[in-house]
Protein backbone atom coordinates (compact mmCIF):
# COMPACT_ATOMS: atom_id res chain seq x y z
CA UNK A 1 0.00 0.00 0.00
CA UNK A 2 1.59 3.47 -1.28
CA UNK A 3 1.30 6.08 1.18
CA UNK A 4 -0.15 9.36 -0.18
CA UNK A 5 3.46 11.43 0.91
CA UNK A 6 1.63 14.47 -0.55
CA UNK A 7 -1.34 14.59 2.09
CA UNK A 8 0.80 13.33 4.87
CA UNK A 9 2.73 16.13 4.16
CA UNK A 10 -0.06 18.83 4.40
CA UNK A 11 -1.43 17.41 7.27
CA UNK A 12 1.62 16.45 9.50
CA UNK A 13 3.69 19.78 8.65
CA UNK A 14 2.88 21.99 11.36
CA UNK A 15 2.82 18.81 14.00
CA UNK A 16 6.23 17.93 13.05
CA UNK A 17 7.57 21.94 13.25
CA UNK A 18 6.25 21.96 16.64
CA UNK A 19 7.24 19.19 17.83
CA UNK A 20 11.09 19.40 16.70
CA UNK A 21 10.71 23.12 17.80
CA UNK A 22 9.97 21.81 21.31
CA UNK A 23 13.42 20.12 21.50
CA UNK A 24 15.50 22.02 19.60
CA UNK A 25 13.66 25.43 20.87
CA UNK A 26 14.42 27.33 17.31
CA UNK A 27 11.95 27.62 15.19
CA UNK A 28 14.06 28.21 11.72
CA UNK A 29 16.01 25.29 12.67
CA UNK A 30 12.99 22.95 13.50
CA UNK A 31 11.58 23.79 10.06
CA UNK A 32 14.74 22.75 8.24
CA UNK A 33 14.75 19.74 10.52
CA UNK A 34 11.09 18.66 9.30
CA UNK A 35 11.88 18.92 5.52
CA UNK A 36 14.57 16.96 6.40
CA UNK A 37 12.78 14.08 7.18
CA UNK A 38 10.51 14.45 4.80
CA UNK A 39 13.40 14.42 2.36
CA UNK A 40 14.26 11.37 3.99
CA UNK A 41 11.06 10.16 3.88
CA UNK A 42 10.96 10.09 0.04
CA UNK A 43 14.16 8.95 -0.46
CA UNK A 44 13.88 5.72 1.63
CA UNK A 45 14.23 3.35 -0.61
CA UNK A 46 12.22 0.43 1.28
CA UNK A 47 8.39 1.15 2.12
CA UNK A 48 7.19 2.73 5.64
CA UNK A 49 5.11 0.46 7.55
CA UNK A 50 3.81 3.47 9.79
CA UNK A 51 4.91 6.84 7.91
CA UNK A 52 3.58 9.55 10.51
CA UNK A 53 5.30 7.51 13.60
CA UNK A 54 8.48 6.91 11.42
CA UNK A 55 8.61 10.58 10.79
CA UNK A 56 8.21 11.32 14.44
CA UNK A 57 11.21 8.94 15.23
CA UNK A 58 13.24 10.78 11.93
CA UNK A 59 12.92 13.59 13.64
CA UNK A 60 13.37 13.18 17.19
CA UNK A 61 16.71 11.04 16.30
CA UNK A 62 17.57 14.71 14.11
CA UNK A 63 16.70 16.98 17.12
CA UNK A 64 19.18 14.67 19.25
CA UNK A 65 21.82 15.11 17.15
CA UNK A 66 20.76 18.24 17.01
CA UNK A 67 21.37 18.34 20.32
CA UNK A 68 24.95 16.79 20.47
CA UNK A 69 27.69 19.16 19.89
CA UNK A 70 27.43 19.52 15.93
CA UNK A 71 24.54 21.72 16.36
CA UNK A 72 25.68 23.65 18.95
CA UNK A 73 28.58 24.51 17.83
CA UNK A 74 26.80 25.60 14.58
CA UNK A 75 25.04 27.77 16.26
CA UNK A 76 28.25 29.05 17.72
CA UNK A 77 29.81 29.44 14.93
CA UNK A 78 26.53 31.80 13.65
CA UNK A 79 26.55 33.81 16.71
CA UNK A 80 30.10 34.60 16.21
CA UNK A 81 30.23 35.05 12.80
CA UNK A 82 27.09 37.41 13.19
CA UNK A 83 25.96 38.80 16.25
CA UNK A 84 22.81 40.26 15.21
CA UNK A 85 21.67 37.52 12.82
CA UNK A 86 19.47 36.28 15.16
CA UNK A 87 17.65 39.32 16.40
CA UNK A 88 17.28 40.34 13.01
CA UNK A 89 16.08 37.04 11.30
CA UNK A 90 13.96 36.51 14.50
CA UNK A 91 10.80 38.79 14.37
CA UNK A 92 9.57 37.42 17.39
CA UNK A 93 12.92 38.07 19.52
CA UNK A 94 13.58 41.53 20.09
CA UNK A 95 9.71 42.65 19.27
CA UNK A 96 8.06 40.12 22.12
CA UNK A 97 10.04 40.37 25.04
CA UNK A 98 6.99 38.01 27.10
CA UNK A 99 6.37 35.37 24.26
CA UNK A 100 10.53 34.76 24.67
CA UNK A 101 9.68 34.43 28.11
CA UNK A 102 6.94 31.83 27.84
CA UNK A 103 8.66 30.00 25.61
CA UNK A 104 11.66 30.09 27.70
CA UNK A 105 9.65 28.69 30.74
CA UNK A 106 8.05 25.86 28.96
CA UNK A 107 11.20 24.87 27.80
CA UNK A 108 12.89 24.92 31.92
CA UNK A 109 9.64 22.90 32.76
CA UNK A 110 9.77 20.13 29.85
CA UNK A 111 13.24 19.91 31.21
CA UNK A 112 12.44 18.91 34.20
CA UNK A 113 10.84 15.54 32.82
CA UNK A 114 12.36 12.35 31.80
CA UNK A 115 13.61 12.44 28.43
CA UNK A 116 11.39 9.76 27.83
CA UNK A 117 8.38 11.35 29.67
CA UNK A 118 8.84 14.39 27.69
CA UNK A 119 9.05 12.57 24.09
CA UNK A 120 5.91 10.63 24.93
CA UNK A 121 3.94 13.96 26.19
CA UNK A 122 5.13 15.69 22.99
CA UNK A 123 4.18 12.94 20.30
CA UNK A 124 0.91 12.81 22.40
CA UNK A 125 0.55 16.58 21.74
CA UNK A 126 1.62 16.73 18.25
CA UNK A 127 -1.43 14.08 17.43
CA UNK A 128 -0.08 10.84 17.37
CA UNK A 129 -2.55 8.15 18.49
CA UNK A 130 -1.48 5.64 21.41
CA UNK A 131 -0.78 3.10 18.56
CA UNK A 132 1.76 5.03 16.84
CA UNK A 133 3.54 6.00 19.91
CA UNK A 134 3.79 2.62 21.04
CA UNK A 135 5.12 1.85 17.18
CA UNK A 136 7.68 4.62 17.77
CA UNK A 137 8.59 4.60 21.31
CA UNK A 138 8.50 0.37 21.90
CA UNK A 139 6.26 1.09 24.76
CA UNK A 140 2.93 -1.22 24.99
CA UNK A 141 0.05 1.08 24.53
CA UNK A 142 -1.41 0.10 28.26
CA UNK A 143 2.40 1.74 29.21
CA UNK A 144 1.51 4.99 27.33
CA UNK A 145 -1.67 6.27 29.60
CA UNK A 146 0.57 5.44 32.45
CA UNK A 147 3.05 7.63 31.42
CA UNK A 148 1.29 10.34 29.93
CA UNK A 149 -0.34 10.16 33.05
CA UNK A 150 3.04 10.69 35.30
CA UNK A 151 4.22 13.39 32.64
CA UNK A 152 1.20 15.39 32.75
CA UNK A 153 1.43 15.91 36.24
CA UNK A 154 5.36 16.48 36.25
CA UNK A 155 4.63 19.24 33.92
CA UNK A 156 2.07 20.92 35.30
CA UNK A 157 3.95 21.20 38.88
CA UNK A 158 7.44 22.19 37.32
CA UNK A 159 5.54 24.93 35.39
CA UNK A 160 3.76 26.42 38.07
CA UNK A 161 7.10 26.47 40.42
CA UNK A 162 9.22 27.86 37.14
CA UNK A 163 5.96 30.69 36.63
CA UNK A 164 5.49 31.19 40.13
CA UNK A 165 9.46 32.07 40.83
CA UNK A 166 8.84 34.51 37.59
CA UNK A 167 5.77 36.09 39.61
CA UNK A 168 7.80 35.87 42.60
CA UNK A 169 10.40 37.79 41.35
CA UNK A 170 8.26 40.48 39.72
CA UNK A 171 5.96 41.30 42.54
CA UNK B 1 -13.46 -3.32 42.26
CA UNK B 2 -10.68 -1.05 43.43
CA UNK B 3 -10.25 2.59 42.27
CA UNK B 4 -9.71 3.24 38.69
CA UNK B 5 -5.98 3.19 37.43
CA UNK B 6 -4.15 6.80 36.72
CA UNK B 7 -2.87 5.39 33.14
CA UNK B 8 -6.67 4.18 32.15
CA UNK B 9 -8.27 7.56 33.33
CA UNK B 10 -5.88 9.26 30.94
CA UNK B 11 -6.05 6.91 28.43
CA UNK B 12 -9.66 7.18 28.42
CA UNK B 13 -9.70 10.89 28.48
CA UNK B 14 -7.11 10.48 25.47
CA UNK B 15 -10.15 8.49 23.18
CA UNK B 16 -7.17 5.47 23.31
CA UNK B 17 -9.64 2.85 24.30
CA UNK B 18 -12.05 0.61 21.94
CA UNK B 19 -15.60 1.00 22.80
CA UNK B 20 -15.75 -2.41 23.83
CA UNK B 21 -12.17 -2.35 26.18
CA UNK B 22 -13.51 -4.39 28.68
CA UNK B 23 -11.02 -2.42 31.34
CA UNK B 24 -13.47 0.32 31.17
CA UNK B 25 -16.45 -0.80 31.07
CA UNK B 26 -15.55 -2.22 34.31
CA UNK B 27 -14.19 0.91 35.16
CA UNK B 28 -17.43 2.77 34.39
CA UNK B 29 -19.40 0.61 36.08
CA UNK B 30 -17.10 2.01 39.33
CA UNK B 31 -17.53 5.64 38.41
CA UNK B 32 -21.16 5.33 38.91
CA UNK B 33 -20.57 4.19 42.58
CA UNK B 34 -17.38 6.08 43.55
CA UNK B 35 -17.15 9.91 43.98
CA UNK B 36 -13.53 9.65 44.31
CA UNK B 37 -12.68 8.55 40.81
CA UNK B 38 -15.39 10.77 39.50
CA UNK B 39 -13.44 13.42 40.99
CA UNK B 40 -10.18 12.09 39.62
CA UNK B 41 -11.51 11.72 35.99
CA UNK B 42 -12.83 15.15 36.00
CA UNK B 43 -9.27 16.53 37.06
CA UNK B 44 -7.86 14.23 34.81
CA UNK B 45 -9.68 16.01 31.71
CA UNK B 46 -8.69 19.25 33.71
CA UNK B 47 -5.16 17.84 33.17
CA UNK B 48 -4.95 17.19 30.39
CA UNK B 49 -6.52 20.84 29.25
CA UNK B 50 -3.42 22.60 31.01
CA UNK B 51 -0.99 20.86 29.58
CA UNK B 52 -2.26 21.66 26.00
CA UNK B 53 -2.21 25.23 27.06
CA UNK B 54 1.18 25.34 28.66
CA UNK B 55 2.58 23.34 25.58
CA UNK B 56 0.77 25.72 23.48
CA UNK B 57 2.26 28.75 25.52
CA UNK B 58 5.34 27.88 23.57
CA UNK B 59 4.22 28.01 20.02
CA UNK B 60 6.25 29.99 17.64
CA UNK B 61 4.58 31.50 14.16
CA UNK B 62 3.81 29.32 11.85
CA UNK B 63 5.23 30.03 8.28
CA UNK B 64 5.21 28.76 4.77
CA UNK B 65 5.84 25.26 4.35
CA UNK B 66 8.29 24.48 1.31
CA UNK B 67 6.33 23.33 -2.07
CA UNK B 68 5.89 19.66 -2.05
CA UNK B 69 7.33 19.23 -5.76
CA UNK B 70 10.78 20.72 -3.97
CA UNK B 71 11.13 18.17 -1.35
CA UNK B 72 10.23 15.52 -4.21
CA UNK B 73 13.59 16.89 -5.79
CA UNK B 74 16.03 16.67 -2.86
CA UNK B 75 14.48 13.35 -2.27
CA UNK B 76 15.78 12.28 -5.84
CA UNK B 77 19.46 13.94 -5.71
CA UNK B 78 19.44 12.34 -2.37
CA UNK B 79 19.23 9.19 -3.32
CA UNK B 80 21.65 9.30 -6.49
CA UNK B 81 23.99 10.30 -3.44
CA UNK B 82 22.77 7.01 -1.00
CA UNK B 83 23.38 4.65 -4.36
CA UNK B 84 26.81 6.42 -5.09
CA UNK B 85 27.92 6.39 -1.15
CA UNK B 86 26.59 2.87 -0.60
CA UNK B 87 29.71 1.83 -3.00
CA UNK B 88 32.21 3.02 -0.99
CA UNK B 89 30.86 4.00 2.63
CA UNK B 90 31.94 0.38 3.79
CA UNK B 91 35.12 1.90 3.27
CA UNK B 92 35.96 2.04 7.44
CA UNK B 93 35.11 -1.52 7.76
CA UNK B 94 37.35 -2.43 5.01
CA UNK B 95 40.43 -0.48 6.28
CA UNK B 96 39.80 -3.33 9.25
CA UNK B 97 39.76 -6.43 7.07
CA UNK B 98 43.46 -8.11 6.61
CA UNK B 99 43.84 -7.43 2.82
CA UNK B 100 44.24 -3.82 3.95
CA UNK B 101 47.51 -4.52 5.47
CA UNK B 102 48.95 -4.76 1.73
CA UNK B 103 47.44 -1.46 1.13
CA UNK B 104 48.53 0.45 4.18
CA UNK B 105 52.16 -1.23 3.52
CA UNK B 106 51.82 0.65 0.13
CA UNK B 107 50.98 3.57 1.56
CA UNK B 108 54.02 3.45 4.09
CA UNK B 109 56.20 2.72 1.17
CA UNK B 110 54.94 5.54 -0.73
CA UNK B 111 55.20 7.91 2.20
CA UNK B 112 59.00 6.49 2.60
CA UNK B 113 59.45 6.74 -1.42
CA UNK B 114 59.30 10.42 -0.95
CA UNK B 115 55.67 11.01 -1.28
CA UNK B 116 55.90 12.35 2.16
CA UNK B 117 53.83 15.64 2.54
CA UNK B 118 51.78 14.53 -0.07
CA UNK B 119 48.36 12.92 1.44
CA UNK B 120 46.38 10.90 -0.62
CA UNK B 121 42.64 12.16 -0.80
CA UNK B 122 39.77 9.54 -1.86
CA UNK B 123 36.71 10.59 -2.81
CA UNK B 124 34.05 11.28 -0.55
CA UNK B 125 31.87 9.04 1.62
CA UNK B 126 30.73 10.85 3.36
CA UNK B 127 26.77 10.57 2.42
CA UNK B 128 25.56 14.55 3.77
CA UNK B 129 22.14 13.07 5.30
CA UNK B 130 22.49 14.89 8.18
CA UNK B 131 22.36 18.18 7.48
CA UNK B 132 25.40 19.75 10.19
CA UNK B 133 27.43 17.84 8.39
CA UNK B 134 26.39 19.01 5.10
CA UNK B 135 27.27 22.22 6.03
CA UNK B 136 30.71 21.55 8.09
CA UNK B 137 31.71 19.73 4.53
CA UNK B 138 31.18 23.15 2.68
CA UNK B 139 33.23 24.70 5.42
CA UNK B 140 35.99 22.27 5.67
CA UNK B 141 36.32 21.28 1.81
CA UNK B 142 36.33 25.41 0.89
CA UNK B 143 40.00 25.06 2.57
CA UNK B 144 40.41 21.45 1.30
CA UNK B 145 40.11 22.35 -2.23
CA UNK B 146 42.67 24.80 -2.99
CA UNK B 147 45.29 22.19 -2.04
CA UNK B 148 43.66 19.45 -3.76
CA UNK B 149 45.67 18.94 -6.52
CA UNK B 150 45.95 15.09 -6.41
CA UNK B 151 43.26 13.34 -8.13
CA UNK B 152 40.86 10.93 -5.81
CA UNK B 153 42.20 7.46 -6.09
CA UNK B 154 40.15 4.29 -5.02
CA UNK B 155 41.34 2.36 -2.90
CA UNK B 156 41.67 -0.38 -5.02
CA UNK B 157 43.76 1.30 -6.94
CA UNK B 158 46.38 1.73 -4.47
CA UNK B 159 45.65 -1.70 -3.54
CA UNK B 160 47.14 -2.64 -7.08
CA UNK B 161 50.01 -0.59 -7.03
CA UNK B 162 51.00 -2.66 -4.07
CA UNK B 163 50.53 -5.68 -5.47
CA UNK B 164 54.26 -6.40 -6.97
CA UNK B 165 55.37 -6.04 -2.90
CA UNK B 166 52.42 -7.34 -1.09
CA UNK B 167 51.62 -10.51 -0.14
CA UNK B 168 48.02 -10.97 0.07
CA UNK B 169 46.79 -8.55 -2.49
CA UNK B 170 45.65 -10.77 -4.62
CA UNK B 171 42.42 -11.65 -2.86
CA UNK B 172 42.14 -8.12 -1.38
CA UNK B 173 39.56 -6.31 -4.02
CA UNK B 174 36.71 -9.20 -3.54
CA UNK B 175 37.39 -9.17 0.12
CA UNK B 176 37.12 -5.53 0.13
CA UNK B 177 34.38 -5.81 -2.11
CA UNK B 178 32.29 -8.28 0.36
CA UNK B 179 33.34 -6.42 3.04
CA UNK B 180 32.19 -2.74 1.58
CA UNK B 181 29.00 -3.77 0.94
CA UNK B 182 28.13 -5.47 3.75
CA UNK B 183 29.42 -3.24 6.48
CA UNK B 184 27.77 -0.32 4.76
CA UNK B 185 25.45 0.10 6.87
CA UNK B 186 27.25 -0.83 9.93
CA UNK B 187 29.77 1.70 8.94
CA UNK B 188 27.42 4.53 8.67
CA UNK B 189 26.75 3.68 11.82
CA UNK B 190 29.48 3.21 13.90
CA UNK B 191 31.45 6.32 13.20
CA UNK B 192 28.10 8.79 13.22
CA UNK B 193 29.09 10.11 16.46
CA UNK B 194 32.37 10.58 15.42
CA UNK B 195 31.22 12.67 12.54
CA UNK B 196 29.15 14.55 14.66
CA UNK B 197 32.58 15.74 16.60
CA UNK B 198 34.11 16.44 13.53
CA UNK B 199 31.68 18.20 11.86
CA UNK B 200 31.29 20.36 15.23
CA UNK B 201 35.51 20.53 14.44
CA UNK B 202 35.06 21.66 11.45
CA UNK B 203 32.87 24.46 11.89
CA UNK B 204 34.94 25.08 15.05
CA UNK B 205 37.84 25.20 12.07
CA UNK B 206 36.15 27.59 10.08
CA UNK B 207 36.09 29.85 13.14
CA UNK B 208 39.76 30.31 12.29
CA UNK B 209 39.32 32.05 9.13
CA UNK B 210 38.94 34.95 10.97
CA UNK B 211 42.37 36.31 11.72
CA UNK B 212 41.47 38.67 14.63
CA UNK B 213 39.35 36.56 16.59
CA UNK B 214 41.32 34.85 19.60
CA UNK B 215 41.87 31.15 19.40
CA UNK B 216 39.57 28.90 21.13
CA UNK B 217 41.88 27.16 23.45
CA UNK B 218 41.58 23.08 23.52
CA UNK B 219 42.02 21.59 26.60
CA UNK B 220 45.68 22.21 27.54
CA UNK B 221 47.92 18.97 25.93
CA UNK B 222 49.65 17.69 29.31
CA UNK B 223 52.20 20.35 29.93
CA UNK B 224 55.34 17.31 30.88
CA UNK B 225 56.63 14.51 28.49
CA UNK B 226 55.99 10.87 30.72
CA UNK B 227 56.88 7.81 29.46
CA UNK B 228 54.12 5.62 27.84
CA UNK B 229 53.35 2.28 27.92
CA UNK B 230 54.50 0.69 24.53
CA UNK B 231 52.38 -2.68 24.78
CA UNK B 232 50.25 -1.37 21.60
CA UNK B 233 46.86 -3.10 21.83
CA UNK B 234 46.51 -2.67 25.37
CA UNK B 235 46.76 0.93 26.03
CA UNK B 236 45.75 4.32 24.56
CA UNK B 237 48.83 6.12 23.52
CA UNK B 238 49.15 9.76 23.82
CA UNK B 239 51.13 12.71 22.05
CA UNK B 240 51.60 16.35 22.26
CA UNK B 241 53.10 18.26 20.28
CA UNK B 242 57.10 18.91 20.99
CA UNK B 243 57.12 22.41 19.63
CA UNK B 244 56.05 24.76 22.11
CA UNK B 245 52.80 26.51 20.83
CA UNK B 246 50.02 25.08 19.21
CA UNK B 247 47.42 22.31 20.93
CA UNK B 248 48.14 19.36 19.22
CA UNK B 249 47.43 16.25 20.42
CA UNK B 250 47.34 12.87 18.67
CA UNK B 251 45.31 9.75 21.05
CA UNK B 252 46.01 6.18 19.37
CA UNK B 253 43.77 3.53 20.85
CA UNK B 254 43.71 0.11 20.79
CA UNK B 255 40.60 -0.54 19.44
CA UNK B 256 42.27 0.98 15.85
CA UNK B 257 40.46 4.31 16.53
CA UNK B 258 42.40 7.61 16.64
CA UNK B 259 41.81 10.96 17.53
CA UNK B 260 43.98 13.91 16.50
CA UNK B 261 43.24 17.47 17.58
CA UNK B 262 45.39 20.05 15.20
CA UNK B 263 44.88 23.86 16.20
CA UNK B 264 41.37 22.95 17.67
CA UNK B 265 40.33 21.08 14.72
CA UNK B 266 39.39 17.43 15.68
CA UNK B 267 40.34 14.33 13.51
CA UNK B 268 38.91 11.10 13.83
CA UNK B 269 39.54 8.39 11.96
CA UNK B 270 41.68 5.01 12.24
CA UNK B 271 45.28 3.75 13.09
CA UNK B 272 47.38 1.03 11.55
CA UNK B 273 51.20 0.06 12.05
CA UNK B 274 52.84 -0.31 8.95
CA UNK B 275 56.27 -1.54 8.90
CA UNK B 276 58.57 -0.94 11.58
CA UNK B 277 58.32 2.33 13.55
CA UNK B 278 55.23 3.22 10.90
CA UNK B 279 51.84 4.29 11.66
CA UNK B 280 49.12 4.92 8.87
CA UNK B 281 46.09 6.79 9.42
CA UNK B 282 43.00 7.25 8.12
CA UNK B 283 40.97 10.70 9.16
CA UNK B 284 38.67 12.98 8.79
CA UNK B 285 37.42 16.37 9.88
CA UNK B 286 33.71 15.61 8.75
CA UNK B 287 34.95 16.09 5.04
CA UNK B 288 36.45 13.49 2.70
CA UNK B 289 39.20 10.82 4.43
CA UNK B 290 42.63 11.83 4.37
CA UNK B 291 45.48 9.73 4.85
CA UNK B 292 48.56 9.91 6.55
CA UNK B 293 51.48 8.35 7.49
CA UNK B 294 53.16 8.57 10.50
CA UNK B 295 56.89 7.55 11.98
CA UNK B 296 57.38 6.99 15.01
CA UNK B 297 61.59 7.71 15.66
CA UNK B 298 63.48 8.26 19.02
CA UNK B 299 60.30 7.72 21.20
CA UNK B 300 58.40 10.57 19.22
CA UNK B 301 56.06 10.82 16.09
CA UNK B 302 56.78 12.52 13.00
CA UNK B 303 54.25 13.36 10.20
CA UNK B 304 52.92 15.74 7.43
CA UNK B 305 48.81 16.43 7.43
CA UNK B 306 48.23 18.13 3.97
CA UNK B 307 46.68 19.20 1.78
CA UNK B 308 45.18 21.75 3.83
CA UNK B 309 45.80 25.08 4.99
CA UNK B 310 47.29 23.80 8.42
CA UNK B 311 50.00 21.37 6.38
CA UNK B 312 52.75 21.37 8.69
CA UNK B 313 55.01 18.65 9.87
CA UNK B 314 53.99 17.51 13.36
CA UNK B 315 56.79 16.44 16.01
CA UNK B 316 54.74 14.65 18.43
CA UNK B 317 56.24 13.31 21.59
CA UNK B 318 54.80 11.05 23.95
CA UNK B 319 52.44 12.17 26.71
CA UNK B 320 50.17 11.27 29.07
CA UNK B 321 46.55 10.89 28.47
CA UNK B 322 44.35 13.77 29.07
CA UNK B 323 40.71 13.16 30.15
CA UNK B 324 38.26 12.98 27.89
Amino acid sequence: MSVDWAELYETTWDDLVRYLDRKVWDVERARDLAQEAFVRALAAEADIDNPRAWLFTVAGNLARDEARSAGRRRRHLQLLQGENRDRVEDPTGTENVEHERRRAAVQAALEQLSERDRDILLLWDAGLSYGEIAAQSGLSPGAIGTTLARARRRLVEAHEAVEGGHDAAHS
Amino acid sequence: MPHIAEGLLHAHVDGALAPDDPEWIAAEAHLEQCDACRRRLAEVRQLQAAVGGILAGADAPGAERPAFDELVERARSRREEDRAGAAIRGRPRWWRSPAKLAWAASLVLAVGAGWMGRALLVSPDVSPSVPEVQQADVLASDRLTDARAEEARSPAELGAQARPGGQAAEPAPAVADDRALRGAAEAEEAPSDDRAADADAAAAAAERDVPERARMQASPPAAEQQGFEAKAGATVRCYVAGEAGGSTELRLSPDGSVRLRLDDVLYVGFWEPGGPGELSLRLSDGGPWLDLGLRETDGAIRGILAPSSLARTLTLVPAACGGG
